[in-house]
């Protein structure tokens, strides 16, 4: 079932460079355009392994790294949501497939793609720069392969929790709204280094870099993809008992998220969409008097969408 | 399966709220083995609230369906095996061609590949779509998406078949040929069940009816029986209440000068 799920993906990926020439030149755009900063990515992460100084460096870039990485799998999906159907499980309601197989299936068929072939040049690069010989070897190797199906369990639950929701034209006005949000607080954070590095020596210009670095890797730990790459700092610098214990953590997670896909309303392997839930409304009572301006609904949409979240993660 | 003298569809107390509105209130429904069964009412009555719960596609908040003898929420997967669904919404792979949307319809389902090629090449050339075989779901007219998801539905060759407002956007040469079609895999021995708020439709096919209204059913049983000597639309008017235009509303229809 695993295979033929992926083969269904590759057929998409396959029809879609069909559907004009246009298309096929903004693939091979793309492609020409993702494909050398991947393997940059992967090479310098290869290098950041092997020759930076692994506390100071190496461990808390290689955490940052990992976890955009990671959130990127997670945010992507939902921003370019129905850009992929094999994602949507509403078109594979009517199949006599139990959970199980849907689960693999769908697994499988997040697998395959310009995406997870990037993410595993990246990690490939991460085991060729961290693994050190002997049983740290192992335990990097096991991390790259288990950070890679953290991104793929938790894109899948996100976007199959949200699923319904992004179909109508009101989770697409969010998306729109949060992903205006997210590069907003990108643009911001790329100011930061400019910040960091104005009138100052160069010594405590490092300083300062260095201290950032290893903030935002504390800040990122509390994202379970970065928690693989904790498991590969803590196997580089010798200390197994860590790593396996962030490796653990780190699987836990994986299946934390295959759960949740599993049993999240409305998979068409379960029982079927579950009884419609309340939404929570946040949206806070002086703010409905507002006249009904185009801005007051999106906030009420984005409100009420809030409290659909909680519900769903309460579920 | 089916137990002898079950009918192949038996429906108790099924209930569905959706906020504040009662969809279905308390819907009880038996379809006999072997019938076209009709189920009719306006818009907005319940009929695809109630088809949806009765395929597995939505929960009911509380009520029983049982499909050819299988609880229908207690084993979906089985239902699911053993029917075939033709939703109102069409929701398909787009970026697949006809074919291909066959193909992996009933690869998905277990069956053989060959199987599923000599069945899919003969259910496309019947519907009329063999020209469009390799092109795109995504650039098929609303009717040939119909036409095609019929095909998907059929390819199992399941016993029992539900068609949720099957003709609207057919046209009727399309209507024809689906009606061949349904005609011959009732011969075979299986059942359907059809949603449609178009009378004559369901007047010319099917065997049985059932009425629903506001959630609740008004009439159920064969035809002639919930026809009683008049058209169906009459008894349809009578049963659920007609909606009269008082004479003297819009009377400003079509009195822009010039």
């Amino acid at each position: 079932m695993a295979r033929l799920f992926a083969r269904l993906k590759l057929r998409l990926i396959v029809n879609g460079l069909r559907r004009g020439r246009w298309y096929v030149g903004a693939v091979v755009l793309g492609a020409l355009f993702v494909l050398p900063y991947m393997a940059a990515a992967a090479v310098g992460v290869a290098l950041l392994g092997r020759l930076a100084d692994l506390a100071t460096v190496a461990a808390p870039a290689l955490v940052v790294a990992v976890s955009l990485l990671w959130l990127g799998w997670v945010v992507g999906p939902v921003l370019v949501f129905g850009a992929d159907e094999t994602l949507d499980p509403a078109r594979l309601r009517l199949l006599p497939l139990r959970r199980s197989q849907l689960a693999v299936g769908l697994l499988a068929a997040s697998a395959v793609g310009v995406g997870p072939l990037a993410t595993v040049v990246v990690l490939a690069g991460v085991v060729v720069g961290f693994a050190r010989p002997g049983v740290g070897a192992v335990v990097v190797v096991a991390a790259a392969v288990v950070e890679f199906l953290l991104c793929l369990t938790a894109a899948r639950a996100v976007t199959t929790a949200l699923s319904r929701r992004l179909a109508s034209r009101r989770g697409r006005d969010v998306v729109v709204v949060a992903g205006s949000a997210v590069v907003l607080v990108l643009v911001v954070l790329g100011q930061a280094p400019q910040l960091l590095l104005s009138d100052a020596s160069a010594a405590e210009t490092s300083r300062r870099l260095l201290d950032a670095l290893a903030r935002t890797a504390t800040a990122a730990t509390v994202l379970p993809g970065a928690w693989p790459a904790r498991a590969v700092a803590s196997a580089a610098g010798g200390d197994l008992l860590a790593a396996v214990g962030w490796l653990g953590a780190a699987a836990a997670a994986a299946a934390g998220f295959a759960v949740v896909d599993d049993r999240v309303e409305g998979h068409p392997g379960g029982a079927g969409t579950a009884p419609a839930r309340r939404a929570v409304d946040l949206f806070p009572a002086a703010v409905r008097f507002l006249p009904a301006t185009v801005s007051a609904r999106a906030l009420r949409r984005i409100c009420a969408t809030c409290g659909e979240f909680r519900s769903c993660a309460r579920s | 399966m089916s137990a002898q003298g079950e009918p192949a569809v038996a429906v108790r107390g099924l209930r569905k709220v959706f906020g504040t509105t009662t969809a279905v209130a308390g819907l009880d429904l038996d379809v006999p083995v072997g019938s076209f069964f009709g189920l009719v009412g306006p818009n907005g009555a319940g009929k695809t609230t109630t088809l949806r719960m009765i395929t597995g596609l939505l929960r009911p908040d509380t009520g029983q369906v049982r499909v050819l003898g299988v609880d229908a929420w207690a084993d979906p997967v089985t239902v699911r095996r053993l029917i075939g669904v033709l939703p109102e919404d069409l929701q398909l792979f787009d970026r697949l061609t006809g074919r291909q949307l066959l193909t992996y319809t009933g690869l998905l389902r277990g069956m053989s590949a060959d199987t599923v090629a000599e069945r899919g090449d003969e259910l496309l050339g019947v519907l009329g779509l063999a020209d469009a075989a390799d092109v795109f779901v995504v650039d098929y007219s609303h009717g040939m998406r119909k036409k095609v998801a019929l095909a998907a539905a059929l390819l199992h060759a399941p016993r029992l078949l539900f068609l949720d407002e099957p003709f609207e956007s057919i046209d009727p040469v399309s209507a024809r040929t689906l009606r061949a079609v349904l005609d011959r895999h009732r011969g075979a021995g299986g059942t359907i069940v059809c949603s449609s708020h178009v009378m004559e439709i369901v007047e010319r096919i099917c065997d049985h009816v059932a009425v629903v209204s506001g959630g609740r059913l008004v009439a159920s049983g064969p035809l002639d029986e919930v026809c009683a000597g008049r058209p169906l639309e009459e008894a349809f008017v009578a049963l659920v209440g007609a909606g009269e235009v008082p004479g003297t509303s819009l009377g400003w229809l079509g009195s822009s000068p010039g």
